[in-house]
């Protein structure tokens, strides 16, 4: 099974250029766009196989997140770092951009919590959403979180990309090469003065609320990675009778490389039953 | 003195081997400067021009494309040349339609340069190249074990051994947080990223440059090419080399200034213009 190829391109919104990668079929397509975004650090590469499988039947578009990737970050002063609002925000220019009037979306870890926001500000221009996991922390476990990925002193014996590194590896579902891993890690290393403020938002962001406040349907995947059990509290938390929590288990980060096929069926099957 | 800077956007243009990423500064109008195209070393991307883009294009349209394999260009399909990355560069000015230009290079960059001065000798008109390596079969021997494909490590060492030589070589002043911005595209694509260099040590840089008529400044500051750059001597027809002893990896951040200041009163100065 080949996918199609995958282009980049840049839309300007409010905070600077947005960079984006899409995949599109020749033909016009039936089914309605999907946005993708990306976990943090990292940027819209963690999308690519994925983009080449569902850009097959529908436009598929992932955006690197502001600060990421290649999109300039927010104007935010240190002290006042962007929350997912203004993430959310971003999401919106990029829709306008490209004449987006109705999207399904998708988001991974800190995305899921763009996507949910990216509903609650659009609920017209959003159709289903997807959610790569939907951790529920406790505050000690936030506390904990925070801690872990806060601002990060740079080594002079790269002990520091060191320890980044065994962590991807750690969090790597069996199966993952350390060639796939170095497909994707030099991501995580971008813009390394303000690449924790992806996580800053997301501890910031109250996705409980959000999840019992969202309308549309949501579809939240649950791999076995570091958030398996803080995503398991969202359960009965969601509105729509079709949103639902499906277990993954054995699936780790790196599924969407890895089981690229299973999780499109799974996400087709969710997005196009309407 | 021009102080201001200008922002620095970046697009894609199609080229033959698909997408090529390009950094672009320019003045709010035509200066009437001849456009500055500026090839970065490997692996790395043209982020390592991004300071002194938004400098230098306060008065011309400056360029920084990342070169098909490296950022966020797309890659050949099989192990590429010198030929094909100045072929490729040549695509750039296709479609930003260039009729002329002037080029520098980095490194891996300068050969690129030198290449396309000889592909495009009535579009390209001047040369500024930062180091311009001339490597003893001996030298070229070592660098291939060294430069090639990186082997990666569960442990992670390989990339912690990558950040202790990107601080080794960083020139004076240039901090760990400066190496820091650049170091990311320094890992990837590991399938390919030794391409560039693989490139580089196959191509005959002396012969090559003793080719090129038009005028050469070869900068020179105190990094890992400082003596393979002065064997240029003598083999360039229309060339001079500036050492720089002060300045090391870095010092287009570190003395951006100081380097288009340089840079302009050469490209800028009288020459380089063919006879037909």
């Amino acid at each position: 099974m080949t996918g199609v190829s995958v282009r980049k391109g840049y839309v300007d919104g409010r905070f600077g250029q947005i960079h984006y990668r899409v995949a599109q079929p020749e033909s016009e397509p039936s089914k309605l766009p999907l946005l993708c975004f990306h976990m943090s650090p990292y940027s819209s590469i963690i999308y690519e196989s994925f983009l080449s499988e569902m850009g097959r039947d529908r436009l598929t578009i992932a955006m690197d997140t502001p600060g990421f990737g290649e999109s300039d970050p927010p104007h935010a002063p240190p002290h006042a770092p962007p929350q997912i609002s203004d993430y959310a925000g971003a999401a919106t220019d990029l829709m306008k951009a490209l004449n987006l009037s109705s999207v399904d979306v998708m988001g991974y870890h800190t995305g899921s919590k763009i996507v949910l926001e990216t509903a609650l500000q659009n609920p017209t221009l959003v159709n289903r959403v997807v959610m790569v996991s939907a951790p529920l922390y406790t505050d000690d476990e936030l506390a904990q979180v925070k801690q872990e990925y806060g601002p990060e002193p740079l080594s002079e014996d790269g002990s520091h990309v060191q320890a980044w590194w065994q962590s991807a590896v750690r969090w790597s579902m069996t199966g993952r090469s350390l060639d796939d891993i170095g497909r994707v890690f030099w991501a995580k290393l971008l813009n390394p003065a303000i690449s924790w403020w992806g996580h800053n938002a997301a501890f910031a962001y109250d996705s409980a609320m959000s999840l019992s406040k969202v309308t549309n349907p949501i579809l939240i995947l649950r791999p076995e990675d570091d958030v398996w059990d803080a995503t398991a509290r969202a359960n009965g938390l969601m509105v729509h009778p079709d949103s639902h929590i499906q277990d993954l288990p054995g699936w780790s980060h790196g599924f969407l490389d890895l089981k690229t096929a299973e999780a499109a069926l799974l996400i087709r099957g969710f997005l196009d039953k309407a | 003195m021009i102080d201001s800077i200008m922002p620095v956007r970046r697009r894609y243009v199609d080229g033959r081997f698909g997408q090529i990423h390009l950094r672009v500064a320019q003045p709010e109008q035509d200066a009437g400067q001849i456009p500055l195209l500026c090839f970065h070393m490997s692996p790395n991307s043209s982020r390592i021009y991004n300071t002194f883009l938004g400098q230098i294009g306060t008065d011309r349209l400056a360029v920084a494309p990342d070169t098909p394999g490296f950022g966020e260009s797309d890659p050949p399909s099989s192990q590429p040349s010198i030929t094909d990355y100045a072929a490729a560069m040549a695509d750039v000015m296709d479609a930003l339609e260039l009729k002329k230009v002037d080029v520098m290079g980095y490194h891996t960059g300068s050969e690129t340069c030198v290449e396309l001065a000889l592909q495009q000798p009535e579009r390209v008109r001047k040369l500024v190249l930062t180091s311009a390596p001339i490597f003893s079969d001996e030298e070229l021997a070592a660098h291939r074990d060294h430069y090639g494909k990186p082997e990666l490590s569960e442990d992670g060492s390989h990339v912690a051994a990558k950040w202790r030589a990107y601080l080794h070589w960083a020139g004076p002043g240039w901090t760990k947080e400066h190496v820091a911005v650049q170091f990311a595209d320094a890992l990837r694509r590991p399938d390919i990223s030794w391409w560039g260099h693989n490139a580089a040590f196959d191509f005959p840089m002396k012969d090559r440059l003793s080719e090129v008529a038009q005028p050469v400044l070869v900068l020179n500051p105190n990094d890992d090419l400082v003596e393979q750059s002065r064997r240029a001597e003598g083999v360039m027809q229309n060339g001079r080399i500036l050492e720089l002893p002060d300045w090391g990896h870095g010092y287009l951040d570190l003395h951006t200034d100081k380097a288009c200041e340089i840079i302009r009163e050469f490209l800028d100065a009288p020459g380089g213009e063919r006879s037909v």
